[in-house]
């Protein structure tokens, strides 16, 4: 079911009105309820998956009341690799069986071998990489003893598959979302309406900014190779917003949504385009997925303590898995290297940790030195972006030569479109961030009504209902 | 909870609000467009109830085809091109009955080919029409053949959004800001490419009575309009249009007059090199008497 559907926009009101006026005193049933409508959710898409989810559930579920009675330190390995491996393993069978079935057979047809590994015609269950991932956060807790393992099987297979954010994150951590099934939720009706206006805030930027740059994007990826040099370059800039709109959207309507019923999910992204360095874009983009992979890949693999040389691979490691969690293709490999190369030098450096306050903190423009960071910033990430929506390694390379070749002019499109023509939407949502860059989403605070209103005027006017995309993390 | 029930109806009000107001705004600039950005919305917004000496409709293969202006010029005739893309009979109809509550029209010509056997309306040449659904005659011809139409009738804005990549603000914005090509040389839309491929069309319409062309015959007889179906020239044509020949009144079969390769942009379309050639055989043949 898409957050930008008819269907959820049916769903969501049925089951608020059940939750709080049909089993708002009973927590348990109130978990139940969503739970059922998580697993409905879920099935929309495809039911047959739900088996997937509800085994992931349960192995983990099973294996945290293990972890409990057992003190042997063997014992409590082998159940975390256990875990470790059923979960990762449906993830590397669903996800990247055929990538590595192509990868071999590629590299022996280099050395001259006649040797094919016959691919699988496997279809990619919809948020794999999310709710693996979030159901192994609380495995690998309960091993560190961070948290306690619960016995409230409701409140954990709810908390596996929260509809909100089941499919495309925030992936959340059993230390912040399970406790919060375990307590009475109480309607706060300004958590609500904040809620609400996360969630139009969240359409905006799906509907107006992504689906519109979707457009011109899709239709200058594809035919790269007519187009001048400005012509490319609008491409990236509107993948950039696209990707952006598109992924921050999401998780605004998820926690604009979980906000409805009295939930508070972890922040996603933190304007990260505002970012004057690499390292203020990872500490602002996706701060789900990096902090996860901080917490369970970087500091078990040492951190930043030991040599230089181990902190380097440490981070080398993160970023190129990081890349390939997106997705089983030599593209987002890349894209993790080439991000990896952009923030070394600052880690040489010792400047990765520079920017930790807001830009233009106490102004309302930024300085020179600010503006060139956040425009460098940006550059170096749109750039890598065109290996994020490249189809091939070769696509990409091809785009960043035509886009090198220095032609002139912009093109009209194959969409009967001139190439600049959504530049003024970019614009709105620049100024709309901005101005709200020290809040967690530009719906609060000052003139909310005037937002509220422009904003369902714009979803309106010029929400791109014709060409409605999938979101783009659905994929991974 | 009040307070939160208050706040969302307050949303929807706004909302349903907008949607009333954008609807009224963007069907009113659809009725009296600056610049049309159709050829319905160009009919729709003609006021002169003059006389035309002659219109002609029927799909791209009508507009990129005849240019009304050698025409005018030559025979000091008043006459306009009235084709729009992917027309089918039924919009041909449409389109008629439009200009007959707009103006009166002495003779108009039909360009008529495969698309002859199509029955509904065409899932691109029917948005042109969506501004006015709300006209009893194209509402009640719609509905017919979708459950849709009934819902891009009676939601407010809904027709605006869902077919917003075509009638939707940009289309708006340029209503207002942009010189449109509709209807300039009398609507008919020059093409300036030279056909590269081509691949021969065997098109066999069959004879089988279409309802809305009937309908067009009547109207016409009704109005003592004298009324010609024609087929526009096709590049390498392999097919068959006898059956045309059987069911139509008038009709005359141009599918193999023009023959020389540049003058096409495309096997089922001429270019603005073949529409003055083929203009003057339409002239010729229709209009020798007239001719000084």
């Amino acid at each position: 079911m898409l957050f930008n559907s008819i269907d959820f926009a049916l769903f969501l009101p049925i089951v608020f009105v059940l939750y709080w006026f049909v089993t708002q005193k009973n927590l348990k049933l109130q978990n139940i309820l969503l739970l059922v409508a998580s697993y409905v959710f879920y099935g929309w898409w495809d039911w047959r998956f739900l088996s997937l989810i509800i085994f992931s559930s349960t192995v983990d579920y099973l294996i945290g009341i293990q972890l409990s009675k057992t003190t042997k330190s063997n014992n409590r390995k082998w159940l975390l690799f256990t875990s470790l491996f059923i979960n990762l393993g449906f993830l590397g069978f669903f996800k990247y069986f055929n990538f590595f079935a192509q990868s071999f057979t590629d590299a022996f047809t280099l050395l001259g071998q006649d040797f094919e590994l016959s691919r699988l015609n496997i279809i990619l269950p919809v948020g794999i990489s999310f709710y693996t991932f979030q159901t192994l956060s609380y495995t690998i807790d309960v091993y560190r003893k961070k948290i306690e393992p619960t016995k409230n099987p409701i409140a954990f297979f709810a908390f596996v598959s929260f509809f909100p954010q089941l499919v495309a994150g925030p992936i959340e951590r059993a230390t912040n979302l399970l406790p919060q099934f375990y307590k009475k939720r109480i309607f706060k009706s300004n958590q609500a309406i904040d809620g609400l206006q996360q969630i139009l805030w969240g359409l905006f930027k799906k509907i107006v900014i992504a689906d519109n740059c979707a457009q011109y994007a899709n239709d200058i990826f594809s035919n790269y190779d007519v187009y001048s040099s400005p012509t490319l370059i609008m491409g990236v800039i509107y993948f950039s917003f696209q990707i952006y709109g598109d992924f921050s959207g999401y998780s605004d309507i998820a926690i604009g949504t979980s906000k409805l019923f009295g939930f508070k999910l972890m922040t996603n992204f933190r304007y990260p385009y505002f970012s004057r360095d690499i390292a203020e874009f990872w500490r602002r983009w996706h701060i789900s997925l990096s902090t996860w992979f901080r917490d369970y890949l970087y500091i078990p693999l040492g951190g930043s303590r030991g040599s230089k040389w181990n902190v380097l691979r440490n981070t080398i490691i993160v970023f190129v898995v990081s890349g390939f969690w997106h997705g089983a293709n030599w593209t987002f490999i890349a894209w993790g290297a080439l991000n990896a190369i952009y923030f070394i030098p600052l880690l040489l450096a010792k400047k990765n940790r520079v920017h930790l306050d807001n830009i233009a903190e106490n102004s309302i423009l930024p300085s020179l030195k600010e503006t060139l960071g956040m425009l460098w910033t940006f550059t170096l990430i749109a750039l890598a972006w065109v290996f994020f929506r490249a189809e091939t390694i070769s696509h990409a390379f091809d785009y960043l030569v035509h886009l090198f070749n220095f032609s002139v002019g912009f093109d009209r499109l194959e969409i009967k479109r001139y190439a600049f023509e959504i530049l003024p939407l970019i614009l709105i949502l620049f100024g709309f961030e901005w101005f709200s860059r020290k809040d967690e989403h530009p719906m609060q605070k000052k003139y909310v009504w005037l937002k509220t209103f422009v904003i369902i005027f714009m979803l309106l006017l010029l929400g791109n209902y014709s060409n409605m995309q999938e979101f783009i993390y659905f994929q991974f | 909870m009040k307070r939160f029930f208050k706040i969302v109806s307050f949303y929807i009000l706004i909302t349903i609000l907008l949607l009333f107001l954008l609807e009224s705004l963007f069907t009113y600039s659809y009725y009296h467009p600056k610049n049309p950005r159709s050829k319905v919305s160009w009919i729709m917004s003609m006021t002169d109830k003059d006389t035309l000496d002659y219109a002609l409709f029927g799909s791209s293969r009508c507009i990129h085809t005849i240019n009304p202006t050698i025409i005018n010029k030559e025979l000091g005739t008043n006459g306009l091109n009235l084709a729009y893309q992917a027309s089918n009979p039924l919009e041909v109809k449409l389109s008629l009955k439009t200009l007959l509550k707009k103006k009166r029209v002495k003779r108009i010509f039909v360009q008529v080919d495969y698309s002859y056997n199509q029955h509904g309306p065409h899932p691109l040449a029917e948005i042109a029409w969506m501004p006015f659904i709300k006209e009893d005659y194209i509402y009640n011809e719609l509905k017919t053949y979708d459950d849709k139409y009934t819902y891009l009738k009676r939601i407010p804005f809904y027709r605006y959004m869902k077919y917003d990549s075509k009638i939707g603000f940009r289309d708006l914005f340029f209503n207002y800001t942009k010189k449109s090509a509709v209807n300039e040389h009398y609507g008919y839309a020059p093409k300036y490419t030279v056909m590269k491929k081509y691949k021969a069309n065997t098109s066999k319409p069959k004879a089988i009575e279409n309802p809305h062309i009937k309908e067009v015959i009547d109207i016409c007889k009704e109005y003592g309009i004298k009324l010609d179906f024609f087929t526009a020239p096709m590049y390498l044509f392999q097919g068959d249009n006898s059956a045309l020949r059987d069911m139509l009144p008038n009709y005359k079969d141009f599918t193999t007059v023009i023959k020389d390769k540049k003058k096409y942009q495309d096997n089922t379309h001429i270019n603005d090199e073949g529409a003055k050639e083929f203009t003057k055989i339409f002239m010729n043949h229709y209009f020798s008497d007239s001719i000084k």
